[in-house]
């Protein structure tokens, strides 16, 4: 048989696929013998789709969040709100956020939080940046949007310390995120409410 | 209730790492088998059955059943969740340090009482907010006991006899301090000195194992903490043959809070 299991190739896109999130070692090979089966047409499209999005998506080089022209279609709108940042972790926070259509601002991606037992720190994430962007810029209030737990606090917290010398108003999402659950799974209404009525830091 | 597939008991929650869609590996620090990793499923959605149950360094009952290849966790109620350390972000970093050393030197389904005993009383520790940093030598020291690795402070490490009140060669290969005439014969280019004001505060630990410390104790030795703040953690570089990753944070947060 040509496809034997443990073959180079076969055994290559296994390994391939489990280091995608989300994907473990039985969902790797499950989609590897789909693939093998598939047309070898579909095949190439797949491939070619995410080589476009490794060569055609960039960071937006103000907010970086994932966009095909830089400064991305929020950083370009001038009707949003630009005296508010909301800081969030990634860029799926922002396309919930941007769902709940409560929020008008600006955002800021930092892509990450920090994680000290992973060695992650604030260096590793888009922190300075951000500490830059409030240096010339209207902007009145951040929003410390980050995940309700630990590590989600830590990275406001430490962020907070940085900023609060400037005076700029620092708020987060109202209680309503109930604690251990991640910001991009939280429906629509309760995130939408959450923004709304942010407290003070 | 006890079976082959489920077990219960107190631990505390070290770190945890997203797995699949919406679910997280929780790595626990268990009374009554060490460390173990365990899925929780669900848990990313907000309103899952654990809601914040599994935040890091929470106190926790927990139920787990075996799993084929990874452990699940079935059920997780928050005894203590440390709120006043959750609040204070110098803290956080000093907990999450203390998490990082029990997943470091804590084995795997192997139980140590002792061990899941003084992180649990440090973290109230820290949680009181008094003395945070001795609360922290004093836990890497008996850390260090618990796990088997505690070195010699009283007498030289290889002929026995007392040492003179000074400074002192310590060597990690020898495990121990060396005295004058020992130095030349056993130490190895590892070696560092030890002040005697350091000395005097390992001594102490040293004789106080065994027994309850409290503020008191906590605030008389101003003198020998930074000391042996890089002397412990020289040493635990030295066994764990890696440096920590937390520390880097940790060291961040206190100098930015000075
Ligand atoms: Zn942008
Ligand atoms: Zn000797």
């Amino acid at each position: 048989m040509e496809y034997s299991s443990g073959a180079p190739p076969v055994q290559r896109l296994i390994e391939e696929f489990s280091r995608l999130p989300g994907v473990g070692p039985k969902s790797a090979q499950r989609l590897t013998y789909h693939l093998i089966r598939m047309p070898e047409e579909q095949a190439e499209n797949l491939a070619s789709a995410i080589l476009s999005v490794k060569t055609r998506i960039t960071l937006c080089s103000k907010c970086f969040h994932i966009t095909e022209s830089d400064p991305c279609n929020i950083c370009l709108d001038s009707t949003r709100d630009q005296s508010k940042i909301c800081v969030v972790e990634q860029p799926l926070d922002v396309m919930a956020l941007e769902k709940t259509s409560t929020y008008d601002g600006l955002y800021h991606v930092l892509h990450g939080v920090i994680s000290p037992i992973n060695g992650i720190g604030p260096d590793d994430l888009k922190v300075k940046p951000l500490l830059q962007r409030l240096m010339d810029s209207e902007v009145t209030e951040i929003i410390m949007a980050t995940n309700p737990n630990l590590e989600g606090e830590a990275t406001s917290m430490f962020i907070h310390r940085l900023i609060e010398p400037s005076g700029i108003k620092i708020t987060r999402p109202a209680r309503g995120l109930p604690v251990g659950g991640d910001l991009e799974y939280a429906d629509e209404a309760t995130l939408g409410r959450a923004i709304e009525g942010r407290q003070n830091f | 209730m006890t079976s082959n597939r489920v077990y219960r008991t107190k631990a505390v929650v070290l770190k945890q790492m997203p797995i699949g869609e919406t679910n997280r590996i929780i790595t626990f620090y268990t009374r009554s088998v060490g460390k173990v990793a365990a899925v929780a499923r669900g848990v990313r959605r907000p309103g899952s059955k654990f809601g914040g149950s599994l935040e890091i360094l929470n106190h926790v009952q927990t139920s787990i059943s075996r799993g084929r290849s990874l452990d699940n966790v079935n059920e997780c109620v928050v005894i203590d969740s440390f709120k006043n350390l959750r609040e204070d972000l110098t803290a956080i970093a000093e907990g999450i340090y203390i998490a990082e050393l029990v997943d470091t030197f804590g084995e795997d389904k192997s139980p140590n009482t002792r061990l899941f005993d003084i992180l649990l009383e440090t973290l109230s520790n820290l949680d009181n907010l008094d003395h945070r940093e001795f609360w922290i030598l004093w836990f890497e020291f008996r850390l260090l006991h618990v796990s088997g690795f505690l070195p010699e402070f009283v007498n030289c490490v290889e002929c026995r006899n007392s040492l003179n009140r000074s400074d002192h060669i310590f060597d990690p290969v020898a495990g121990g301090i060396l005295c004058p005439s020992c130095v030349d014969i056993h130490g190895t280019e590892q070696s560092w000195i030890v002040s005697v004001y350091a000395l005097s505060l390992l001594r102490f630990f040293q004789r106080s194992l065994g027994v309850a410390l409290g503020s008191r104790e906590a605030s008389s030795y101003p003198d020998g903490l930074t000391e042996v703040k890089s002397f412990l953690r020289t040493y635990m570089r030295y066994i764990a043959e890696r440096d920590l990753k937390s520390t880097g944070f940790l060291d961040l947060v206190r100098f930015k809070e000075s």
